[in-house]
C-alpha cells in the first residue's frame, strides 16, 4: 500500500501530463473497489471494468481494496496521484455516510472528483412471513405494540442496510434492535432462519419469489417491474428516505478535466449497448447517467441527508 | 541468551554447527528452566501490553458488548498463562535456551523486508534478484555455478507465472 | 427425496457434465487449481476473482464447473505444499502440515502424498453424493444452529485445539489464546472501533490468515533447517517407497470415513467451517488412537482424517450456496459472483428452474475430483523428486514463493513486512518450544468467536443463560469440559507426581 511506501507514487506528472491527455489512456488503469471480492460492488464493477478496458484499448485492472466498511479503499485513492490512471468504483455509504460517523484520512469534495456514475441498486424491506405482517404500516404498529422485540440485520453498521431501517425508526419513532453482520450474506442466513425478522437488501429477492419471506416496500421513486403490488416506500407513507444504493466513479482530484470527460463519455456510450443493458438488467441495476456536476449536486444532497439522520437518531458505531 | 558472554569465535560455531552448541553451559543459579521463564515472560508481557493498550475500548452493556470486552478477557488470559509458565520454569526443571543461529534468521528477515520495499518501485526481477541473493548468503555450501544456473530459472519463472501466468499488475523492470 | 427421481437427476448430471465441453473446462479447473494450490500464498480466492470476467465468455455450466474445479484443486494442491515443504497455503491445511510434514522428514512424503489424494478423493465422492442425496434436509440442519449455537461451537473448537498440541498444555493454551488476540486486530464487525492497529493501516482490515501461515511454518522452517544440517538432510536423503502400503491403507482407512463424517457435517455451517473439519478430525484421531503420543511424529491418520475432513467439508461448504443463494465462504462468494454474471441469482429456485445446470455442477464436482486423484497419484513421483533439490536451493525457491504469493493476495507490499516479523515470531516459538498450530486456530476462530458471542447477546436481549437454555449449544459446551477435563487431569496429576518426588 503506498501509505507506507511512499515510493511507489510514480514521478510522472508536471510537464508531461499536457501531453499524456491527447493520448490517455497509453497504459493500463487501476480500478479500486473498495471491498472484498465477490459482494455486489464487485457484480456491478467487473462488467464496467471489463467494457472500458475494451472502448479504451487497455486493461482496467481491478483491485480490491476492502477493509475499514470501505474506508481503506477510498483513502488510497483519494491519495494517489491524479494522473488518470486511478480511479474508484464505490457505493455511496463510504462517500457519504461514514464521514459523518467516523475520523476518516479523506475528506470530500475536497480529495476526490466525481467522473461518472454507474448503477443504482434498488432494494426493499423484508420480512420473515411467520409474524403475519403484510405492510410497512403493520410493520409499524407490531413494534409499537412490542418495543424492542423485533430485530433486523445489517451487513454491517454505517452501510445502507443498516440506514434505510435506521431511518423508518427516527421517522416512525419505532424500536427495533440493530443486529450488524459482516456483510449481507450472514445476515440473510439468520433472517431466513427467522433469528433476525427485518431486513433491507436485494439479494433475498429469489426467497421472496420462492415465499420465504415479504417484500414489504421497495426504496426507490418507481415500484419494481415484477413486484407491481408492492408500495414504494413514499406510496406507504414515508416519503424522503427511499434512497437507492448508488454507485460511482471517482478520481484523484486534480486528475485533468480531460480524461474525466472522455471516461464519462465512454460510460455513456457503453451503457447504452444491449450487452451492457442487459448484463445490468440480470443484476437489478439501473444506470442513471450524469455528467460529473449532476453527480456532485447528488453527493451533497444524500451526504446531507445521511448527516441530518446520523444526528437526529443519535446513530454511533458503538 | 545464554550465549551472551562466550566469545566471538565460539558464536560462529555455534552458528554453523549445530543448534544444541550451548546446552552444556551452566545455568544461572536458580533458573531451573530458562525456556519456560522466557515463555512465561513473553506472554504475560503480551498480555499486559495489549491490556494497556486496550484500556480505552468500550466494555458496553451485556446487551450490547463492547469493543473492549473480548480482548480484556483475553488480555487477563494470557497474563494468567504466562505467569502459571513463569513459576513453573522457577520451581521444576525444563530445558534450557540453546544456541541462536542468528545468520538466517537475520539474513531471510532482511531478504523478505527488501523484497516488500521493492516489489513496487523496482519491478519483479530486481527484487526477486535481491530476495534470492540474500536468501543465498543464508544458506552455505553453494557452488557458483550452480546458484547462478538456479537463480536464472527461478527468473524466468517468477516472472512466467506470476506476470505472465496470472496477470499480476506489477512492473517486471525498474522502467516499465 | 425419491430414488428414482435421484437417478433421474444424476442421470441429466452426468449428462451435461460429461460433454466434451464440460469435461474440458472441468480439467481446466482441476489444473489450475491444483497448480495455484502449490504455489503457497496464491489462493483459490484470488485466482477465481481473476478468472470471473473471462467466464462471462464462457456458457454459464462450463464457467461454473470450471470454477469449482479451481476451489477443490485448490484442497488437493495445497496439501502437496503443506506435506512437502511445511508451507499451508490454506487455513485447512494447517494440521496437514503435522504429520504430514513429519512423514515427508522421515522419508515417507510419497505415502502422505498419495493418502492426502486417496482420502481427499474418498470424501470428496461420498460428500458430493451426500449434497445429490441431501442437500435440502441438511439445509434445514445447519438452519437450526442460532448464534448461540455457534459460540458454543466455536468454544469447542478451541478446545480441540488443546487436545491437538503435542508438548505442554499450558503453552498451547497460551498460544490459543496469543491466536485470538491477532483475531481481533482490525475493524470491530460490530461498532467499527479499531483494535490493536497502531495507526497502520495495513492492519484496519487485521491481519490476513497467509502472511501469519506463511511467516511462522515457512519462513521459521527455512530458518530452522539453515542453521541445522543434520535436520535438513533429514528432508532430502533417504525416500523410501512413493505409494503407500496395505499396512498404511489399512491404518488409514477409519480415518478417511471418521473425516468424512465430520467433514461432511461441518462444511455446511458457515465461516469456519472447512478449518473446524480438518482440525477436529486431527483431535479425533488423536483420541481414539491407541499411540497418541505419536502424532506430530508422522502418523498417517493424522494426514488421512484432516485431509478426508476438509475435502468433505469442501464439496458440503456448496449446500447452502446451491439451495440458499448464502455464500458460506469467501470462495462460495466468487461462485455467486460466477452465477451473477450469468443472470443466474443464486438461491432456492436454481435447482427448479436450471435443473440441467445445478445436477451438472454436482455431478462435475466427481468427475473433476476422480480426474484429480487420476493425475495427482502419477505426480507423487515427481513431487517426491522435488525434494532431491539440494535444501540451499530448495529454500531460496520457498523464500521466494511465500513472498510473492503474500504479496499477490492484495497486491499489497505491507503484507510481506508482516511475514517478515512473524517469521522472527516463529522462530522465537520453536525455540521457547510452543507450538504455532494452536495459535492459528484461535486466530481463524477468534473473530467468528466474538461476534457471535456478541450477537447471541444482542438477540438474547443480554441473557447470558442462552447458552445454556440451547440444546445444541449446551450439548457442545459439554463436550467441550470433558474434552478438557481429559485432557488437564493427567497432567495435573503428572504436575503433582513431580512436585512430590521432587519434594522428597
Amino acid at each position: 500500500m503506498t501509505s507506507l511506501l511512499g515510493l511507489a507514487a510514480p514521478a510522472v506528472l508536471g510537464g508531461r501530463l499536457a501531453n499524456a491527455q491527447a493520448a490517455w489512456p497509453t497504459k493500463p488503469v487501476k480500478l479500486i473497489l473498495p471491498y472484498a471480492p465477490g459482494g455486489s460492488t464487485d457484480f456491478i464493477g467487473r462488467p464496467w471494468a471489463d467494457k472500458l478496458g475494451q472502448a479504451f484499448g487497455h486493461p482496467f485492472v481491478v483491485d480490491n481494496r476492502g477493509g475499514a466498511s470501505g474506508a481503506i479503499g477510498v483513502e488510497a485513492v483519494a491519495k494517489a496521484s491524479p494522473d488518470g490512471y486511478t480511479f474508484l468504483l464505490t457505493p455511496n455509504a463510504p462517500l457519504t455516510v461514514l464521514p459523518h460517523l467516523r475520523k476518516l484520512a479523506y475528506t470530500l469534495p475536497k480529495d476526490l472528483v466525481p467522473v461518472c456514475r454507474v448503477g443504482d441498486l434498488v432494494c426493499g424491506f423484508t420480512i420473515v412471513p411467520s409474524l403475519g405482517i403484510n405492510s410497512i404500516a403493520e410493520l409499524v404498529a407490531y413494534a409499537k405494540k412490542n418495543p424492542g422485540k423485533l430485530a433486523f440485520g445489517s451487513a454491517g453498521p454505517g452501510t445502507s442496510t443498516h440506514m434505510r431501517i435506521e431511518a423508518l425508526k427516527a421517522a416512525a419513532g419505532i424500536d427495533i434492535l440493530h443486529v450488524p453482520y459482516r456483510g449481507s450474506a450472514d445476515a440473510l442466513n439468520d433472517l431466513l432462519s427467522g433469528n433476525v425478522q427485518l431486513m433491507n437488501e436485494i439479494i433475498v429477492i429469489p426467497h421472496v419469489r420462492s415465499g420465504k419471506l415479504k417484500l414489504l416496500n421497495v426504496n426507490n421513486a418507481i415500484r419494481h417491474p415484477e413486484f407491481p403490488a408492492v408500495p414504494t416506500l413514499a406510496e406507504a407513507g414515508y416519503p424522503g428516505i427511499d434512497v437507492p444504493v448508488w454507485y460511482s466513479v471517482w478520481a484523484p482530484a486534480g486528475t485533468p478535466k480531460e480524461i474525466v470527460a472522455a471516461f464519462n463519455a465512454k460510460v455513456t456510450e457503453i451503457a447504452a449497448t444491449d450487452d451492457m443493458k442487459a448484463r445490468m438488467q440480470a443484476i437489478n441495476v439501473v444506470v442513471p447517467l450524469q455528467k460529473p456536476d449532476d453527480i456532485s449536486a447528488h453527493w451533497a444532497q444524500d451526504s446531507a441527508a445521511n448527516a441530518k439522520l446520523i444526528r437526529e437518531a443519535k446513530i454511533t458505531l458503538d | 541468551m545464554n550465549g551472551g558472554s562466550t566469545t566471538r569465535a565460539g558464536k560462529q560455531q555455534s552458528h554453523d554447527s549445530n543448534a544444541m552448541i550451548g546446552a552444556d553451559d551452566e545455568p544461572p543459579r536458580g533458573i531451573r528452566s530458562g525456556q519456560d521463564l522466557l515463555c512465561g515472560a513473553m506472554f504475560a508481557l503480551i498480555g499486559a501490553g495489549a491490556l494497556w493498550v486496550g484500556r480505552d475500548y468500550p466494555m458496553g452493556t451485556p446487551l450490547r458488548l463492547g469493543s473492549g470486552v473480548f480482548p480484556w478477557l483475553l488480555s487477563w488470559g494470557l497474563i494468567g498463562v504466562g505467569a502459571i509458565v513463569f513459576v513453573r520454569g522457577l520451581l521444576t526443571d525444563g530445558p534450557r535456551l540453546t544456541g541462536w543461529a542468528w545468520r538466517p534468521v537475520i539474513l531471510i528477515t532482511l531478504a523478505a523486508i527488501c523484497f516488500a520495499l521493492l516489489i513496487e518501485p523496482a519491478g519483479l526481477v530486481v527484487s526477486m534478484a535481491v530476495l534470492m541473493g540474500l536468501g543465498a548468503l543464508a544458506g552455505d555450501g553453494h557452488r557458483p555455478r550452480e546458484l547462478s544456473i538456479f537463480l536464472a530459472i527461478m527468473l524466468v519463472l517468477g516472472v512466467g507465472i506470476f506476470i505472465w501466468g496470472l496477470g499480476m499488475p506489477i512492473k517486471v523492470f525498474p522502467w516499465n | 427425496m425419491e430414488l428414482s427421481s435421484l437417478f433421474d437427476n444424476l442421470a441429466l448430471g452426468f449428462s451435461v457434465a460429461l460433454t466434451l465441453q464440460n469435461l474440458f473446462w472441468c480439467l481446466v479447473g482441476a489444473v489450475v487449481g491444483t497448480a495455484i494450490g502449490v504455489l503457497p500464498g496464491v489462493g483459490p480466492v484470488a485466482t477465481m476473482a481473476l478468472l470471473l470476467p473471462v467466464t462471462y465468455y464462457l456458457p454459464a455450466e462450463g464457467a461454473l464447473i470450471m470454477l469449482a474445479g479451481i476451489y477443490y484443486g485448490a484442497q488437493y494442491g495445497g496439501s502437496t505444499t503443506a506435506i512437502l515443504v511445511n508451507l499451508p497455503g490454506e487455513s485447512s491445511s494447517v494440521v496437514t502440515c503435522l504429520d504430514g510434514y513429519a512423514m515427508a522428514r522421515q522419508g515417507r512424503a510419497g505415502p502422505a502424498l498419495a493418502i492426502a489424494a486417496i482420502g481427499s478423493f474418498f470424501a470428496g465422492t461420498v460428500a458430493t453424493f451426500l449434497i445429490a442425496v441431501a442437500a435440502p434436509p441438511l439445509t434445514v440442519l445447519a438452519q437450526q444452529f442460532a448464534p448461540a449455537d455457534y459460540c458454543s461451537l466455536m468454544v469447542l473448537g478451541l478446545v480441540t485445539a488443546v487436545v491437538m498440541a503435542h508438548g505442554s498444555v499450558i503453552k498451547a493454551l497460551g498460544m490459543i489464546f496469543l491466536g485470538l488476540l491477532l483475531g481481533i486486530c482490525g475493524t470491530d464487525v460490530n461498532t467499527g472501533n479499531l483494535r490493536f492497529t497502531f495507526g497502520v493501516d495495513i492492519l484496519y482490515d487485521g491481519i490476513n490468515f497467509v502472511p501469519i501461515a506463511m511467516g511462522v511454518f515457512g519462513l521459521n522452517e527455512i530458518m530452522a533447517n539453515l542453521t541445522n544440517k543434520q535436520r535438513r538432510d533429514l528432508v532430502s536423503s533417504k525416500v523410501s517407497g512413493l505409494m503407500p502400503t496395505v499396512k498404511d491403507l489399512k491404518e488409514s482407512f477409519g480415518a478417511m470415513v471418521r473425516g468424512t463424517a465430520l467433514g461432511s457435517v461441518l462444511g455446511i455451517l458457515p465461516g469456519g467451517g472447512a478449518v473446524l473439519a480438518s482440525f477436529s478430525a486431527y483431535t479425533l484421531e488423536k483420541r481414539i488412537s491407541k499411540t497418541p503420543e505419536k502424532f506430530g511424529t508422522g502418523m498417517i491418520q493424522g494426514v488421512a482424517g484432516p485431509e478426508s475432513a476438509n475435502n468433505a467439508a469442501a464439496q458440503t461448504s456448496f449446500i447452502p450456496m446451491l439451495t440458499l443463494g448464502i455464500p458460506s465462504n469467501a470462495v462460495m462468494a466468487m461462485m455467486v459472483g460466477g452465477m451473477m454474471i450469468h443472470g443466474i441469482v443464486p438461491g432456492p429456485q436454481v435447482m427448479t428452474e436450471k435443473p440441467g445446470l445445478f445436477w451438472g455442477m454436482i455431478v462435475s464436482m466427481w468427475v473433476g475430483n476422480l480426474m484429480l486423484v487420476v493425475f495427482n497419484l502419477p505426480l507423487v513421483g515427481i513431487w517426491v523428486k522435488m525434494l532431491m533439490v539440494p535444501y540451499r536451493l530448495l529454500s531460496i525457491a520457498i523464500l521466494f514463493f511465500c513472498c510473492i504469493g503474500v504479496y499477490s493476495l492484495n497486491n499489497s507490499a505491507d503484507e510481506v513486512l508482516l511475514i517478515a516479523f512473524f517469521g522472527v515470531a516463529g522462530y522465537l516459538f520453536v525455540k521457547l518450544d510452543c507450538e504455532p498450530a494452536p495459535m492459528l486456530l484461535g486466530f481463524i476462530l477468534g473473530p467468528l468467536m466474538e461476534t457471535y458471542l456478541r450477537r447471541a447477546m444482542l438477540l438474547s436481549r443480554g441473557d447470558p443463560y442462552v447458552f445454556v437454555e440451547r440444546p445444541l449449544s449446551l450439548a457442545f459446551l459439554i463436550i467441550a469440559a470433558v474434552l478438557l477435563l481429559m485432557v488437564i487431569l493427567p497432567f495435573i496429576r503428572r504436575a503433582r507426581e513431580k512436585a512430590f518426588v521432587e519434594e522428597g
